[in-house]
This record gives C-alpha cells, sequence and structure tokens, in this order.
C-alpha cells in the first residue's frame, strides 16, 4: 500500500464530543424565555444530541470513504497480480522453450527439420573453443574495426578512464547522446579484461567505507539510476556500491546504463561490485529488449556488440558476500547452494545460463549430444538457482527439473543454507515489489528492486539499500516521476495502473477468441448468450493459462446481466486482432493469424536467435520449419501450406527470405471501438 | 443469511488475494480490508468488535471459517437511513442555507473526530466527488450522494 495515504488502522481514536462553539447553537437565542435551571439543562440536553447526532454521521461519511478505498486498494491488488502473472508466464514461456529445444538435440528425434531448428538456436556463433575463440573473439569485435567519423558529436573517451570521463558519460547520456560504437567497444574490453581477474563470488568489505549500497533491478531505466546517485552520491572510493544484476532488457537505455555502470568498475575496481542477473544472459535479451536497443541504436555495428555482450556476461561473478555475513544474488538460493562448490566453477562456461555451451553442438551437422554427466547437471543448478530463484513461504525447495528456471526455496532452506556458511542475511532482486523492496522469511532475506514504475506509470516504488558495518541495512525508497506529472489522487493513480493491465488482458482475450468461444459454447448449448460467473472464470483461467482473481477483475472486462449471468459475447467487445496488410482473411487464416499472434514472441524470439547476423532477415524455409517446429513445442497446429501461402500473399517473400520484423509489425490488436480505425 | 456457492467462491478470491503471505489468516486491519471490499462500510470500532466476537481462537488473526461467519452474521447498512442522518446532521452547519459547509469546519469534523481520517484522504475525498463550490465551501448533498455510489 501507499502508506502515505492510508490511516493506520490499528489506533483509530474516539475522540469526545466537541465543544459548544463546534455546534451552533441556533436555539439558545430563544432559550432566554423560559425559567433559568430548566432552560439550561434542555439546551444541554439538547446539545448533546446535536453532538450525538454530528458525531454518528461523521463516523458514517468515514465508514464510507474507508469503504471505497478498500476498493481501491482491491483493484490495485488486481491489478498487480496481472502484471506479475503475465511477466512471469513470459520468463517461464523462454525457459519451457529452451527446455525443449535442449531436449529436442538429445533424444534421437525422427523429426529432422525439428532439430535443425533446435541446434540453429542453441549453436553459439563460434564454433572454435579456447584460446582460438578467444582470439576469434577480440578480432572480431577490436575497437579498431570501427573508425570514427569526424562528423561524430557525442562524448570522446581515452583509456585510461577517469572519474571525469565518468561524469562526461552521465551527463551526454541525461541529454540523450549516443556513445559512439568504438568507445562502447573500447570501455567493454577494459570490462572484460577486469572481470577476467575477479572471483566467481565477490568479496565485499566494508571495513574501510563503513557502509556499502546494494542497487537492484534496473532494467534499463536511466532515470532510476540517475535518482540513485543523486540521492546516494555517485561511485567513489568512499562511496562504494554492489548492482544486483538486471542492469539490462525492458527499459531503453540499457546501455548506457550498463557503460556507466562499467566505467564506474573501471575506475573504482576496489569498490564496485556486479552481479550477474538472469538477464545478464543473450537469450533473454532476444526476447526482452536489449537485443532491439543495440540493433536500433547501432545499427551495422550490432552483431558486434552483441556478440561482446554475451561474452562479458559469461565473464560475470555470480554473487557477493559482504563482511562475510551478508549474502548478494540477483535470483536467490536452494537447498544445495555451496559457497566452496561456487567458487570451484569456471563461470565462463557459461555464456548463457539457459543453454550453456557444453550443451550445444559444435559441429554443422551434429544434431545429437551425448548425454550430460551428473556432476555437470549440479554445477548448472547452482548457476541456475543463484541466478533464477524466488522465495516462497512454505518450507522445501521446488525446483522445476534441473534444467527449469532455479526453485522456488522456503525459509527452511534458508535457515540450513545461511548457517552452514554463517551468513546472517540475503539480499536479492529479481522480483518487483510495491514498495520497492521486501523482508520476508523472518527477516533473513531481503528483496530490493530499484526500477520504479515498472509494470506502469505509478505501479511500484524503487529502492536501494545501505549496508552499514555490523547494523541492519538502511532502505531508501523513491519514485521517478516525469515534471509534467501533476500529483493524481488516490483514484487516479490506481485507475491509471489498472487501465494498462485490463488493456493487457482484453488483448489476450481477443487472441483467444477461437478457443474461448468453443468453450463458451460447449456451455452454453441453448445459445442463451449467457453462462455463469463459475463458468466464465473457470473457462477464461483455463483457456489463457493465467490464475488471476477474475471474480474481481470480471466488472472490467464483461458485462452482465441484471440476474448476474456473464453475457459471454462482450467478452470481445474491444479489441480485434487485425492483420494490417492488404490480405484477404478467409475463416482458416484468421484462426492462423490468431496462432501467431499468440506466438508472437515465442515467434520473434526464436527468429532472432536463427538470424546470426542480426540482419532482421532468415530464409522462407527456415521461416517456415520455425513456425512448424514450435507448433510441436506448445501444441498448437501451424499448417506448413497455410504458412507459406500466407507469407507469400503478403508478398513477404523477396528471393526466399523473409524480413521477420515486417512479419510480425503486420499482425495489430486494433481498438474497434474506435471509429477511425478503418476495418479491413 | 446462509451463502451461495458462488458467493462463497467469490469470498474466497479476495480472502486470497488479501492473503499476501498465503498462511491461510488475515490479521484485523486486513479484515477491514475484506469486508470493505465486498460492499460493508463498517466502522473501526464495528470491525474490533467482530474481532472480539469471532477470533475465537484468540489467535488476533481471521481464518477464512471465521470470515464466512462473519459476513453471515453482518447485515448490509439502510444507506437511505444513513443518508437521512448525515443531511439533518449537517444541516446544522449550514450556515448560509444553501447546503454547503465550510471547509474548515468540514475538516474539522473528518480530520478531528470520530474515526479520524488523515488530510490526504479528505483532500481525495473532496476532489474525487467534487464536492467544492467556487467559494471554498462543500456541497455535502452531492458529496455524500457521490460517496456512496461507486
Amino acid at each position: 500500500m501507499f502508506s502515505d495515504r492510508w490511516l493506520c488502522f490499528c489506533c483509530p481514536q474516539m475522540h469526545k464530543p466537541p465543544r459548544r462553539q463546534m455546534v451552533a447553537p441556533i436555539d439558545e437565542v430563544h432559550a432566554q424565555s423560559n425559567p433559568p435551571h430548566l432552560q439550561i439543562s434542555r439546551t444541554k440536553f439538547q446539545e448533546k444530541k446535536r453532538s450525538d447526532l454530528t458525531l454518528a454521521s461523521v463516523v458514517i461519511i468515514q465508514k464510507w470513504f474507508r469503504r471505497r478505498q478498500a476498493l481501491f486498494e482491491m483493484r490495485r491488488k488486481a491489478a498487480w497480480t496481472i502484471y506479475q502473472h503475465i511477466e512471469y508466464a513470459g520468463e517461464q514461456d523462454q525457459l519451457k522453450l529452451y527446455n525443449f529445444f535442449i531436449e529436442l538435440i538429445q533424444t534421437v528425434s525422427n523429426n529432422r527439420r525439428d532439430v535443425s531448428v533446435a541446434t540453429k538456436v542453441l549453436r553459439r556463433s563460434s564454433s572454435l573453443s579456447g584460446l582460438a575463440e578467444e582470439l576469434e573473439l577480440e578480432q572480431l569485435t577490436a575497437a579498431s574495426t570501427i573508425s570514427i567519423e569526424p562528423t561524430y558529436q557525442g562524448p570522446h573517451i581515452n583509456l585510461p578512464l577517469t572519474k571525469e570521463h565518468f561524469e562526461v558519460l552521465i551527463l551526454a547520456f541525461q541529454r540523450g547522446e549516443l556513445l559512439h560504437p568504438h568507445y562502447v567497444l573500447v570501455i567493454l574490453h577494459e570490462l572484460r579484461r577486469l572481470l577476467k581477474t575477479l572471483p566467481n563470488v565477490n568479496v565485499v568489505s566494508t571495513h574501510l567505507t563503513k557502509f556499502v549500497t546494494v542497487v537492484g533491478d534496473l532494467h534499463g531505466s536511466l532515470a532510476d539510476l540517475m535518482i540513485i546517485f543523486h540521492k546516494n552520491g555517485l561511485p567513489s572510493n568512499e562511496n562504494p556500491y554492489i548492482f544486483n544484476g538486471d542492469i539490462v532488457d525492458r527499459g531503453f537505455q540499457s546501455i548506457e546504463i550498463f557503460i556507466l555502470i562499467s566505467v564506474a568498475l573501471i575506475v573504482y575496481p576496489s569498490n564496485v561490485y556486479l552481479n550477474r542477473g538472469n538477464h545478464e544472459d543473450h537469450v533473454l535479451n532476444l526476447r526482452y529488449g536489449f537485443m532491439k536497443e543495440i540493433i536500433h541504436k547501432y545499427k551495422v555495428n550490432s552483431s558486434r556488440l552483441l556478440r561482446l555482450f554475451e561474452n562479458i556476461y559469461s565473464w560475470l561473478p555470480v554473487a557477493s558476500v559482504i563482511d562475510e555475513h551478508i549474502f548478494v544474488v540477483h535470483g536467490g538460493i536452494s537447498n544445495i547452494t555451496d559457497l566452496a562448490t561456487i567458487n570451484r566453477i569456471k563461470r565462463q562456461k557459461y555464456l548463457s545460463v539457459l543453454s550453456p555451451t557444453f550443451i550445444i553442438p559444435t559441429e554443422e551437422d551434429q544434431f545429437e549430444i551425448s548425454n550430460i554427466p551428473n556432476d555437470l547437471l549440479l554445477e548448472w543448478r547452482q548457476i541456475l538457482d543463484l541466478l533464477w530463484s524466488d522465495p516462497k513461504q512454505t518450507d522445501g525447495c521446488e525446483p522445476n527439473t534441473y534444467r527449469g528456471g532455479g526453485c522456488y526455496w522456503g525459509p527452511d532452506v534458508t535457515r540450513t543454507i545461511l548457517e552452514k556458511h554463517k551468513w546472517t542475511l540475503i539480499i536479492r532482486s529479481h522480483e518487483c515489489k510495491e514498495e520497492g523492496f521486501d523482508y520476508t522469511h523472518d527477516n533473513k532475506v531481503l528483496t530490493i528492486f530499484s526500477a520504479s514504475n515498472y509494470y506502469a506509470v505509478g505501479s511500484n516504488r524503487g529502492a536501494y539499500a545501505k549496508v552499514l558495518t555490523n547494523q541492519s541495512p538502511l532502505v531508501v525508497q523513491f519514485i521517478s516521476t516525469k515534471a509534467s506529472q501533476k500529483s493524481l489522487t488516490l483514484w487516479e493513480r490506481v485507475s491509471y495502473v489498472e487501465e494498462q493491465a485490463i488493456k493487457n488482458l482484453i488483448e489476450k482475450f481477443s487472441v483467444n477468441k477461437s478457443f474461448l468461444m468453443k468453450e463458451f459454447l460447449q456451455v452454453d448449448k441453448k445459445r442463451t448468450g449467457r453462462i455463469s460467473v463459475n463458468n466464465w472464470c473457470d473457462i477464461v483461467s483455463r483457456v489463457l493459462d493465467l490464475n488471476l482473481p477474475w471474480r474481481t477483475l470480471k466488472a472490467q472486462l464483461v458485462e452482465t446481466d441484471p440476474q448476474g449471468w456473464i453475457l459471454y459475447e462482450s467478452t470481445f467487445r474491444f479489441k480485434e486482432l487485425q492483420f494490417a496488410l492488404n490480405v484477404q482473411i478467409n475463416d482458416r487464416r484468421r484462426s492462423l493469424c490468431q496462432c501467431m499472434y499468440r506466438n508472437k514472441d515465442l515467434l520473434e524470439t526464436v527468429f532472432r536467435a536463427i538470424d546470426k547476423d542480426n540482419s532482421g532477415v532468415i530464409s522462407m524455409q527456415e521461416f517456415t520449419d520455425v513456425c512448424t517446429s514450435l507448433g510441436n513445442h506448445n501444441g498448437t497446429k501451424f499448417d506448413e501450406k497455410q504458412i507459406t501461402d500466407l507469407a507469400v500473399s503478403i508478398d513477404l517473400d523477396k528471393n526466399g527470405v523473409i524480413d521477420f520484423n515486417e512479419f510480425l509489425e503486420a499482425f495489430r490488436i486494433v481498438d474497434i471501438t474506435d471509429p477511425s480505425m478503418e476495418q479491413i | 443469511m446462509s451463502l451461495t456457492e458462488e458467493r462463497i467462491t467469490e469470498i474466497k478470491e479476495i480472502f486470497s488475494m488479501v492473503d499476501d503471505d498465503g498462511d491461510g489468516s488475515i490479521t484485523r486491519s486486513e479484515l477491514g480490508l475484506c469486508l470493505r471490499a465486498m460492499q460493508y462500510s463498517i466502522s473501526n470500532s464495528e470491525i474490533n468488535d467482530l474481532m472480539k466476537k469471532f477470533d475465537s481462537d484468540r489467535t488476533d488473526r481471521i481464518n477464512f471459517p471465521q470470515l464466512l461467519q462473519i459476513i453471515a452474521a453482518t447485515d448490509q447498512p439502510n444507506l437511505t437511513k444513513q443518508t437521512q442522518t448525515i443531511l439533518s446532521a449537517l444541516k446544522l452547519f449550514d450556515t448560509q442555507n444553501d447546503e454547503t459547509i465550510s471547509e474548515n469546519d468540514f475538516r474539522f469534523l473528518m480530520q478531528q473526530t470520530g474515526e479520524q481520517l488523515s488530510k490526504d484522504s479528505v483532500d481525495d475525498m473532496i476532489t474525487a466527488t467534487d464536492a467544492r463550490t467556487k467559494n471554498g465551501r462543500i456541497q455535502y448533498r452531492k458529496l455524500v450522494s457521490t460517496l456512496i455510489h461507486l
């Protein structure tokens, strides 16, 4: 809750009825004519009655107000649940996809096509290993491969990097300038050189500085980083920082933040630390925006940059320990977490935590890989758990599988692991929290999340933690607001956050229309157009695979008749999936389009993964291969002929290649209630 | 008042949303949140009374079966009667005889008496009901009738 707007319930106070002058004694003037003693008692009596009445009314108004506040609080909670579920469903999707591919190339599969897609997606850019790869990487991504044209107006930097460079870059980025790719490579190479000297787990001490600041997920939000630097000071040898991962993806200034943190690390190597987050992984960058950001900002040089990022991620330390008793890690822990084991791992093997190098075939025609030995699997799990786990409230540890997405770990696991290592606290990030932070597991686990307004403007605060020597951490909250934003009332704020979440759901309805209608009609055999609330909630929950508070949400999503039955056709009243190009859409194609749109994110991820040179273009064959093999992944049926037909008819097939960006952008959700939108 | 299965599912959903840590019980203030979210307008002292009456195992928390008992035993208020009470009480402050009360008086009542609200809350109330007149008085009938509808 936004606590400054709520009255503390636990200490309601009843005040005595206010004094005379408050309740204007209108009749007192007339009372003068009566005998004195009668006059006084009647006035007193009348007054008390009036006071009682006033008090009763005041309490009624206050009751009503609190009721309205509660209703808004519930709406806010519901909106929050929507955002969280969708976010986690997305990440789960990604993991499932990669698991699927890995399993595919491990089993002897008859379907050559599926396996070839999987291999292409998983294969590293380089098939070389060891020294040869190192040389190849340096050659490919050397700063000297890019020259600086005389027209470049942005900041210039040179080695050795200094505090002045750091400040120049901050100002430049705040002005919206782009750092020349040549300089980006210089900085990244310098960072890489440094990272290679670091251990897997940073050893941080507050002995000299007396404190260290821990920053959580930033996800490309430069505004939030600026607020933190403004409130807490720039990093320096007297002001140390630990950045706890998820610097990149989602926000639009990921590279700027990454550069700033890199420069800080280079200038103050003993006092700036970086932990790897689950988004410091090229597989996630495919889907969550960092790749798009680089391609958009750096165009022809993007491949080079992305290749170097891919390698740098693997050299990031996976955790930090402060003063030997506070464990700082991006995701969390699991029942097998063991510091000694972690320290022995060669972390650079894990270019992507989702598909590490020992999984990927090196030869073009090598489709199957042999079984992975158990100790290697356990090692992989250590890393995966550190970067992907979330705490849960009940005891126990539930992994998905070894190759799943980390664990959900309970308070008993916290106790065990803390005791084993003589730690007193775990500081982690990875989960968005409304107040920017959250304590759990009996205050032994602190979540710090530093990207404010993460889901929508006003959805949450950000926070950072100052860890002082031998004291509990001090948590500082903040929220970034645009100067133009006027102060909103509680009602306005909730409405806005909720609106975005609801829009998202309505889109999902429209995309799943054929499935939903099928189920609705199965229940409503008599075609009355109505079904019960229970049925509607049940169907929607199942088809969308989203466990949300549908009963609370239904008021914003569908219409009900006076008897409380749901008019299910109103589920689709606002939005419709349209295919934006000039194409005839018959019924069969419509369901194919819906199918494609539903899987848009997945398709996009896989297309990008295959498109090794980031040109935005893949072959027609690869395109159809991907579509059909994804059908096997999540059970949707893509008919190959239909797909080819569709691609050909939109004339996207130019000489056997497809611009997949164009293809994906051809699908839009349009607002059919908006008269300005043209119907196709 | 017995509860239909559908109503029970509805209540369960609200209870789950409020029970943040998933341990099957809610605190006193969360009870208030639940009941109010289900359209009951109850005062803090009424909530205290309910806690006393229904927290049979003295945990200072309410579990789901106890919540169902509370709801079965609680009636919806008579809004018409309550409106009348308010209007006649506030009439006493209607010194200009135009169904308005001075903002100062109103704030004093809301913030300093009864189950006090914060200044921010009262700001919200006045803005959201659009009850402020041009010369800074509060049209209380408008405020009341807007507030009662959601």
